[in-house]
């Protein structure tokens, strides 16, 4: 258990480098790829287990110098914030592999090392303590999602992914920006010229109320971008329908999350009289991608892009619950993070293998066809259900804790957020029925139904919507520590503030 | 008696014969060679420096040169080998792709 | 408590068992599981009815904490009271002959298993709905039991009317249940908790009587928002005006399930929210004139529609809509316990109706224009006597189930001062007596009307056959057993307790009184029936078309459903689809921000359009340019 932290980061890593050296494509590659991703799913499984539920603070910790004349440091940590987001990534990667065994035709090794490459920065990003190693896990998940969207993905997928990665780019040069302003007022007041994270969080009492607001701002679209939230939200339609499906199911299921979880790990605690201050703005955006995000979403042709719009407002949620800076809305926000990567996920793999069988995504080229798919239809419409917030399903506790949370700071926006709950009702409604209800449409009579390898990687999916909407304490046990904490930090500063 | 300066005129114009070539010639081999030639004007007046101030860095330097130089004229080579075997052609004017 | 899980279990464990063994294996077989899961249930009902009504036994418990927020803790909880106990017994029976009655209407469908696995869901999820002893179990049953209905409606989803209905009824129901969930945020803000026995404590609400609640920036009462907010979701679940549209529609689905969801039990889920929340809403008086306002209009509405319909099915669904109106006017007066008393019995006569109107239907091959039909009274004399027994429980005549639970409705009514709503409800009472005698007379009475379809006419198999007549016995019963004497009847003892009683807010009445309103109502039932019998057997069919014609515009109106559906597409469904297609898609998210997107890149494209000039792609121009520099730069350093 000494190193599992970062046995989780190089091993996928390490993993690529092996398929890069001993194999040459093909179906072996596949089940090389997958098999390395079952491995790091279940390094995960002694982190959950042995995780104490009872600490708030970083368990796990690895730390080391790096460059000590920069006072940069190899740091790593997990705390309940960060270890369901960690469980999510190793999940999803390990069933978007499988997921691409057909999907896949050309260059089948290199897509293998990329996600393998991915699944490294992303679990980089969420467990890193220093900022400077924490940038260089964020800036190298660009790359292999960069490649991914721009080699194996559709017909305007060079334009998307250079959006994808310019707009990223923007975020995360702010960033920087913010990162290297940090580590100097945060030497001159300490006269300790440091990277870490914690240390620079823990003297937030010290940067000026000025500063904070720019760090808080600079910050905030660095992150907005990433959620994303209106108005940055437009690569992610292009990059979602450019996408392989693997991509599209990485790129909604963690990386989306990227943005939120640096809001919680950074704005909120390092900044937060700016945080506090523009509190009611933030929760005025994430109504209005909430509500912009559904109706836009309504009028898509393309189901992808419906479902990336859908992103946007789920998304919405999130930023809602975490910017409500209490309890109830905090853990909504997380759990409705993980919520949204297990169904979005599921839902992109569900339309990219049918997308495989009739090369369209056109919402017009489809109807009725639950009559020759009753297995895939059925499926489909559970995943859709529970994007609407069925209760029993995940999405609805997260949106239930998240309005609770909302509800007591700000009310009024509370109220105009629950209304999304009705146009997403009619989006995911509306879809499904002229895709899968209505008359059958000739083309489609013979369509196959879900095959085994298909039903195996939607399985975990359906098991964990239902499980979240049962039985939410399993996961939120993880995260009520440390939001805790997080509340009780903030509402420190609140005192301190005045 | 041979000074200072008559190793440099030489290698001075040792330089400019091998930066002409590399301007004027087309032919890829030939400016390949001036390149060679530059480089051991190089060598002339690093050996003739190292002999005037007495101090044996500028020789130590020269076996880099040419280890450098012998790496350089192997890759180039099989570059020049390798272009030719695509275009049919080394032709300094006919090869540019790299036309913006 | 064991009980209360084990109704739970029968429907879920029969799901499950369908659900994911149906195509395959089961197949034909599923409804002697789904039968067998919802007989446990029936039982348990049976059993929890009787400890309760004669040992007074409630149960309230948590299973497991189900979600915690904050320091909020909200329990997957039982409640099982008598306002729970006759819940049970409403949809375990209806359902349970719902099922039976379902072998032999589905019998050769495709989806045979399908339907009896949705049905399982249906009954679990109305079971949870009235077992949860909090308001987030009732929101869960609220939403899944919507969900069964898009299921149900939309059973045959090939059918492109099948497929709008279902999500029409979906999303309508979604509109009340923003209310609903703003209406809980409330009853959290409110009393921390989302337990009914924190929330209706006298104590906790007298507190917060007078507290207003600011809601974008205007002031209201913290009870009544929070009441209205609540009865937003049962406006939608109980499709009363302005929510009322989705319900006819809602006829696309298989008989069994209209009867079943959408008359007996799923409809009437809001009048039990409102029952079951009587404590908050009595407090609430502005809210409780907006309860009496929406019933009194849905029940006219309702009823007006019916008159003028053609499609068996959609009378049904209008005297449904009216007859829900009824129930929600009488929690608005306060009359809870006739409220769920009207609701049982209408469960009874109204689900008989529907189960004999698909009879019919099978009989007509699926034909379910009343003007083709005519006659048929002597080749199916089971599913005419039920129909007929319906009609008249329905119309009032005592001694039948509605005449019971309306009279006392109505009487209430009046009782409580409001004169308007009780000149509407006896009113509606008419009306109601006229349509649905209208339609037994167009159906079973006169002459044939298509002489091959009646040819081809039958009585139903008897798995068909049974519901109807357990039913009409239930019909001409559970009045009589369970409301004499009236207002004084073993209903009102039950429900006494935990619906606040009627008369504490309703002034007494004289004895005179209640035997004069007693008389007019059945007066007014027996002038509709009398006024229907005109119509349809004396005169039929002159003056009918006269009538129509004689008053063309207010036929076409009600025919066209004063044009709800029309009114709605033209206020909210083009504005929005076009406001976002047009302006949030098309303007601002293309145009504006994907058109700033691009123009950063398009501004250093230009740039390097221009420079590109600069590489030449031949090697001598770059060392010339080189080799200049140098000079340039040794001149330079040189020189200075």
């Amino acid at each position: 258990m000494e190193h599992i932290l970062s046995i989780l980061i190089f091993f996928p890593l390490a993993a690529a480098l092996f398929l890069l050296v001993f194999f040459r494509g093909g179906k072996s590659t596949m089940w090389a790829a997958f098999a390395a991703s079952v491995v790091e799913f279940i390094f995960t499984i002694p982190l959950m287990t042995n995780f104490d539920k009872t600490n708030g603070g970083m368990q796990f910790v690895e730390q080391t110098w790096w460059i000590k004349s920069l006072g940069i440091q190899y740091y790593l940590g997990v705390d309940g914030i960060t270890i369901l987001m960690i469980f999510l990534t190793t999940l999803l990667t390990m069933i978007a592999i499988l997921g691409s065994f057909t999907y896949i035709q050309k260059r089948q090794k290199e897509f293998y090392i990329a996600m393998l490459v991915l699944e490294t920065g992303m679990v980089g990003t969420f467990l890193a303590l220093d900022f400077f190693l924490f940038y260089i896990f964020w800036e190298a998940m660009l790359i292999p999602m960069y490649l991914i969207i721009g080699v194996w993905g559709g017909k305007r997928r060079i334009y998307a992914a250079v959006k994808f990665f310019l707009y990223t780019l923007a975020g995360s040069v702010l960033m920087l920006l913010a990162i290297i302003a940090l580590y100097y007022v945060h030497g001159q007041v300490t006269g300790e010229f440091t990277f870490d994270i914690l240390k620079i969080t823990s003297q937030y009492a010290a940067y000026s109320k000025g500063f904070q607001m720019l760090i808080f701002v600079v910050l905030f679209i660095g992150f907005a971008i990433k959620v994303p939230m209106f108005p940055v939200h437009t690569w992610l339609p292009d990059a979602h329908v450019e996408a392989p499906t693997a991509g599209s199911v990485i790129l909604a299921g963690v990386l989306l999350k990227m943005g939120t979880y640096g809001m919680l790990r950074f704005c909120l605690p390092m900044t937060p009289y700016a945080t506090i201050t523009m509190m009611p703005y933030v929760a005025a955006l994430s109504v209005i991608a909430i509500i912009y995000g559904a109706l836009v979403a309504m009028v898509q042709k393309d189901i992808k892009k419906l479902v990336a719009y859908s992103s946007v407002s789920h998304m919405g949620f999130v930023t809602l619950g975490i910017y409500a800076l209490n309890q109830a809305g905090i853990e909504g926000g997380i759990l409705q993070m993980f919520n949204h990567g297990i169904i979005t996920g599921a839902l992109f793999l569900l339309i990219g293998l049918i997308y495989e069988r009739t090369h369209t995504r056109e919402i017009a080229d489809y109807g009725g066809i639950a009559a020759s798919v009753p297995l895939y239809a059925t499926i489909f419409l559970i995943f859709t259900m529970g994007s609407i917030g069925l209760p029993s399903m995940g999405a609805f506790i997260g949106e239930f804790l998240v309005l609770v949370g909302a509800f007591e700071a700000f009310s009024d926006w509370a109220i105009l957020a629950a209304i999304g709950v009705i146009f997403s009702a009619v989006y995911m409604l509306w879809m499904f029925q002229r895709v899968l209800y209505q008359s059958l449409n000739k083309k489609w009579e013979n369509l196959a139904d879900m095959n085994l390898r298909e039903v195996i990687y939607i399985f975990p999916l359906l098991v964990i919507v239902f499980w979240v909407g049962l039985y939410p304490e399993t996961f939120t046990s993880y995260i009520h520590e440390s939001v805790k904490q997080l509340v009780e930090h903030m509402a420190t500063a609140a005192v301190a503030m005045k | 008696m041979l000074t200072l300066a008559h190793y440099l005129v030489l290698s001075a114009i040792i330089f400019s014969i091998g930066i002409a070539g590399v301007l004027i010639r087309r032919n890829l081999i030939v400016m390949f060679m001036s390149l060679e030639l530059m480089l051991n004007a190089v060598n002339i007046n690093l050996a003739a420096f190292s002999n005037y101030l007495q101090q044996m860095t500028g020789q130590i330097f020269i076996v880099f040169v040419m280890a450098v130089a012998a790496a350089e004229a192997a890759v180039g080579l099989a570059l020049i080998i390798s272009l030719f075997r695509n275009k049919q052609t080394i032709n300094a004017d006919e090869i540019n792709t790299m036309r913006g | 408590m064991i009980f209360a899980v084990l109704t739970l279990l029968g429907p879920l464990v029969a799901f499950l068992i369908n659900g994911l063994l149906g195509r395959r294996y089961i197949k034909n077989a599923a409804p002697v599981v789904a039968i067998a899961g919802v007989s446990v249930s029936f039982v348990c009902a049976l059993i929890l009815f009787y400890l309760v009504s004669t040992q007074g036994f409630s149960v309230d418990g948590t299973l497991y904490t189900w979600v915690i927020a904050g320091s909020l803790q909200v329990p997957f909880g039982i409640l099982v009271d008598p306002l729970t106990s006759i819940m049970l017994i409403v949809v375990t029976t209806i359902s349970l002959m719902v099922h039976i009655y379902s072998i032999g209407y589905m019998h050769g469908d495709k989806g045979f298993w399908r339907f009896f696995t949705y049905l399982s869901v249906f009954t679990l999820s109305m079971l949870i709905l009235v077992l949860g002893n909090n308001f987030l179990m009732l929101f869960v049953g609220w939403e899944l039991v919507g969900l069964s209905s898009y299921l149900l409606i939309g059973f045959w989803f090939f059918k492109k009317s099948a497929a709008d209905a279902c999500k029409k009824a979906f999303v309508m129901n979604r509109i009340g249940d923003f209310g609903f969930y703003i209406g809980l945020l409330l009853v959290i803000f409110t009393f921390r908790s989302l337990n009914y026995s924190d929330a209706f404590n006298a104590e906790a609400i007298h507190h917060v009587k007078e507290t207003t609640y600011t809601v974008f920036g205007m002031n209201f009462s913290l009870l009544d928002l929070m009441t209205f907010g609540l009865f937003c979701g049962a406006m939608g679940k109980s499709a009363q005006f302005p929510l009322h549209t989705w319900l006819p529609d809602a006829m696309e689905g298989p008989t069994p399930v209209s009867a079943l969801i959408h008359a007996a039990t799923m409809v009437t889920a809001g009048v039990y929210m409102v029952a079951r929340c009587n404590a908050l809403f009595s407090e609430a008086h502005m809210t409780s004139q907006f309860v009496i306002f929406a019933g009194a209009t849905t029940a006219f509405l309702g009823a007006s529609i019916g008159l003028t319909q053609y499609d068996l099915k959609r009378i049904l669904a209008y005297s449904t809509v009216s007859q829900l109106g009824y129930m929600i006017m009488a929690t608005g007066v306060g009359a809870y316990v006739a409220a769920i008393f009207h609701l049982f019995t209408h469960a009874m006569f109204k689900g008989l109706l529907f189960l004999c109107s698909g009879s019919v239907m099978h009989a007509m091959h699926d034909n379910l224009d009343v003007r083709v039909m005519g006659g048929l009274k002597k080749k199916m004399p089971i599913t005419h006597w039920t129909y007929l027994i319906g009609c008249i429980a329905i119309a009032g005549i005592p001694p039948l189930a509605g005449f019971w639970s309306k009279d006392e409705i109505l009487a209430m009514t009046y009782g409580s001062g409001h004169t308007f709503a009780w000149l509407v409800g006896t009113g509606v009472a008419g009306m109601t007596a006229f349509y649905m005698f209208r339609s037994y007379f167009l159906v079973f009475q006169g002459t044939p009307r298509d002489q091959h379809l009646h040819d081809h006419a039958h009585e139903s198999p008897i798995a068909m056959t049974f519901p109807l007549v357990f039913l009409a016995i239930c019909s001409v019963l559970v009045g009589i057993v369970f409301g004499y004497p009236l207002e004084d009847g073993f209903i009102h003892h039950f429900l006494g307790p935990v619906l606040t009683p009627a008369h504490a807010h309703a002034h007494e009445m004289a004895h005179s009184t209640a035997t004069a309103l007693m008389a007019l109502s059945i007066a007014i039932a027996v002038a509709g029936i009398s006024v229907a019998y005109l119509f349809y057997v004396k005169m039929y069919p002159v003056l009918p078309e006269k009538t129509v014609k004689t008053f063309k515009p207010v036929h076409k109106l009600l025919l066209n459903k004063w044009y709800f559906d029309e009114l709605y597409d033209f206020l909210f469904v083009h504005p929005i689809v076009m406001l976002s297609s047009v302006v949030f898609w098309r303007a601002i998210d293309v145009n504006v921000i994907d058109f700033t997107v691009n123009a950063f890149g398009r501004v250093p494209m230009w740039i390097g359009s221009v420079a590109r000039h600069i590489q030449t792609g031949r090697i001598q121009t770059y060392i010339f340019t080189m080799v200049v520099g140098v000079i340039v730069l040794v001149a330079f350093f040189y020189t200075v």
